[in-house]
């Protein structure tokens, strides 16, 4: 090909990637809500996409709302900061990320998506959410998702835990807020080393006196073996009404060493 | 001589006598008025009869053109062309198809085949009993003693025998066929891929019996808590690799039935091998009965055991597919294609334009507005005819 033949297949190119390669990143495909306001779609000019959407759920299920490092309900970065509701959000994790933040609660169906960057703080100002949904900041579930990408629907979920102070990265433990969609009578999770075998390490760990009525959450304390690593972590609940367990819910925890690209 | 009226010869004839005479006297005036000095009256006299012989021209013309053949094709060409047009309008209309239909498809079959465009992940499925799962070329578990039973490539089918076993989730690539089978008290599907992988992901609780492969002794499990495993048809590293034929037969649960209404398919397919002494089996159709009900005619067309049914091009709305002691379907979206054969009558169940028209009440727009511009034409012509001399 001729020199000016290159260039002009490279402007085509440029001028055809240019407009996703600069977004670079996409909303999830949730349906616009029809009754509330805002609706979820992408904040003009920024990596974010945020707003009400609707859901239809049928099937009972246990779902991760947040995955924090630090207990979830008072982020220190909210009094520390002079401008109130703006959080420092990191991850400890390689490569790009998706920050979703939604409700703990079932209600309202309220979601932000946005960019995060494994081993950079994002300023995230949740006024807008707080004033939309009318839920305090401890509601707020908070999940870092490894890769710009959305995953495969039916794929696992790699997640790293998202940290509001640099001090609080380095925290071996983390709080996995679950919901469930039915009443359930059990609750329990164990944690193991992702492609190796289960060890006794990897025991399940049964929650006391776990009951929970449909859309109830429960926190999960979960020790990291270490860190740097990857880890499969598996939660079970039987429903109370015929004691059939819900499908698993299956996360994997990502570390600094092993973000996706 | 014949009548003039009757005979076009002798009025042709008389016709160029009066011209010549109309050129003499034409001639014979110029010559006078060139002389100049010629008697005003006789002048006159000229000018007069030259005028009397051309009205007797003219008339003769103007009464062959109002008597004789060339009125109705003069006539008829503008007033019959609505009419041409309406019927090549609606000869066309009936005889094109309208690209897509909608329907609303409610059957019972023995079986289905769903041709799956895209990727698509096959919802959580309860089994009453036994799963077995042929035709895969990997298993993951983080049970130690699953993992350890499942040497690499040897073991390509396992039988799952459990108090809580639920097939958790199946993820079929995009360009899939799946074959859907409803047999007594349980279910097969098959699933055929172009593309890999195909993902059985399964769940056990409880009392289980694992048998790896076709001789293996089977592993007796007890899981407190719940186990999962996970099977694999092709390799996910090349994703552009056929799959092997993988294939999932489900125990039902008593009464119970298998729901699945998370597929989008682009074609369905009613056929299954008849049982047959011979080595290559005839085809024959899976329909038991059921309707198809097409909205843009309000047609409803009742489906009937062995009836052929072909639907392509499918844009679903809703899919809902239960396998019971049958499969039922209850589909609803528009068809690109849909055939429908009866013995050796096949015909295509898409309504032409002109039905789709009928239906929305068009036709009647179309005749009248015809009518209307026929009229019109008809009285613009008459109006125009009789206003000049």
């Amino acid at each position: 090909m001729t020199a000016p033949g290159v260039a002009a297949t490279a402007l085509v190119l440029l001028a055809g990637a240019c407009p996703v390669k600069a977004q670079g990143f996409e909303c999830a495909p949730l349906v616009p809500s029809s009754a509330r306001s805002p609706v979820y779609r992408m904040v003009a000019g920024q990596s974010r996409c945020e707003g009400f959407f609707d859901k239809t759920v049928s099937q009972p299920f246990l779902e991760l709302v947040s995955l924090t490092r630090g207990l979830p309900p008072a982020p220190p970065a909210v009094g520390a900061s002079s401008v109130a509701g703006v959080l420092e959000i990191h991850a400890n994790a390689k490569g790009p990320l998706r920050l979703v933040v939604q409700p703990q609660r079932s209600n309202p169906f309220y979601r932000v998506d946005a960019a995060l960057q494994g081993g950079q703080a994002l300023s995230w100002d949740a006024a807008p959410m707080l004033k939309a949904t009318g839920l305090p900041l401890s509601d707020l579930g908070f999940i870092a998702l490894a890769g710009a990408s959305l995953a495969a629907p039916g794929s696992v979920a790699a997640v790293a835990p998202v940290a509001f102070t640099t001090q609080a990265l380095a925290e071996k433990r983390v709080y996995a807020v679950v919901r469930v969609s039915v009443d359930v009578s059990q609750v329990a999770w164990r944690i193991y080393s992702k492609g190796v075998a289960a060890t006794p390490a990897s025991a399940w760990v049964d929650m006391p006196g776990a009951t929970l009525f449909a859309w109830q959450r429960i926190t999960l304390p979960i020790e990291l073996p270490g860190d740097g690593k990857e880890w499969s972590v598996d939660v079970q609940a039987v429903a109370s009404n015929n004691s059939q367990a819900l499908p698993l819910l299956r996360f994997t925890i990502v570390g600094a060493g092993d973000g996706k690209p | 001589m014949a009548s003039p009226d009757f005979d076009p010869d002798g009025k042709l004839r008389e016709l160029r006598g009066l011209r010549e005479l109309r050129e003499q006297v034409a001639a014979q005036l110029a010559a006078r008025l060139a002389e100049g000095h010629a008697p005003l009256p006789e002048l006159r006299e000229l000018n007069e009869r030259l005028g009397l012989l051309d009205a007797a021209l003219a008339a003769p013309v103007k009464a062959a053109a109002h008597s004789t053949g060339s009125q109705p094709t003069h006539r008829a060409r503008p007033v019959l062309w609505p009419l041409v047009l309406v019927g090549a309008i609606l000869l066309l209309a009936a005889t094109v198809p309208v690209p897509s239909t909608p329907l609303t498809l409610n059957v019972q079959a023995s079986s289905v085949k769903l041709g799956l465009t895209d990727a698509a992940v096959l919802g959580v499925q309860l089994v009453g009993g036994q799963l077995r799962i042929e035709g895969f070329s990997a298993l993951e578990s983080p049970d130690p003693a699953l993992a350890q039973a499942s040497p690499g490539e040897q073991v390509n089918s396992l039988v799952v025998r459990g108090e809580q076993t639920q097939l958790r989730a199946l993820n079929l690539p995009a360009g899939t066929e799946l074959t859907l089978r409803a047999q007594g008290d349980g279910a097969t599907l098959t699933v055929d891929s172009t593309r890999s992988p195909v993902v059985a992901d399964v769940e056990m609780r409880g009392k289980t019996s694992l048998r790896l492969g076709d001789s293996a002794a089977a592993l007796e499990r007890d899981f407190g808590h719940s186990e999962w495993l996970k099977v694999m048809g092709g390799d996910a590293a090349q994703p552009g690799q056929r799959a092997p034929l993988m294939t999932l037969s489900l125990a039902r649960r008593g009464e119970s039935t298998l729901r699945i209404d998370s597929l989008r398919p682009r074609s369905l397919q009613f056929s299954e091998p008849q049982a047959g002494a011979g080595i290559v089996s005839a085809k024959g159709s899976s329909l038991d009965s059921g309707t198809l009900t097409l909205p843009s005619t309000g047609q409803t067309v009742a489906i009937n055991g062995g009836d052929w049914l072909e639907i392509d091009g499918l844009e679903v709305q809703r899919c809902e597919i239960t396998l019971g002691t049958a499969v039922s379907i209850k589909l609803t979206g528009s068809a690109r294609v849909l055939r429908l054969k009866v013995g050796d009558f096949d015909r295509s169940l898409k309504p032409s334009w002109l039905e789709f028209v009928a239906r929305h009440h068009l036709a009647g727009l179309l005749w009248g507005s015809a009518a209307l511009l026929w009229g019109a034409l008809a009285w613009v012509r008459k109006y125009f005819s009789m206003g000049s001399p």
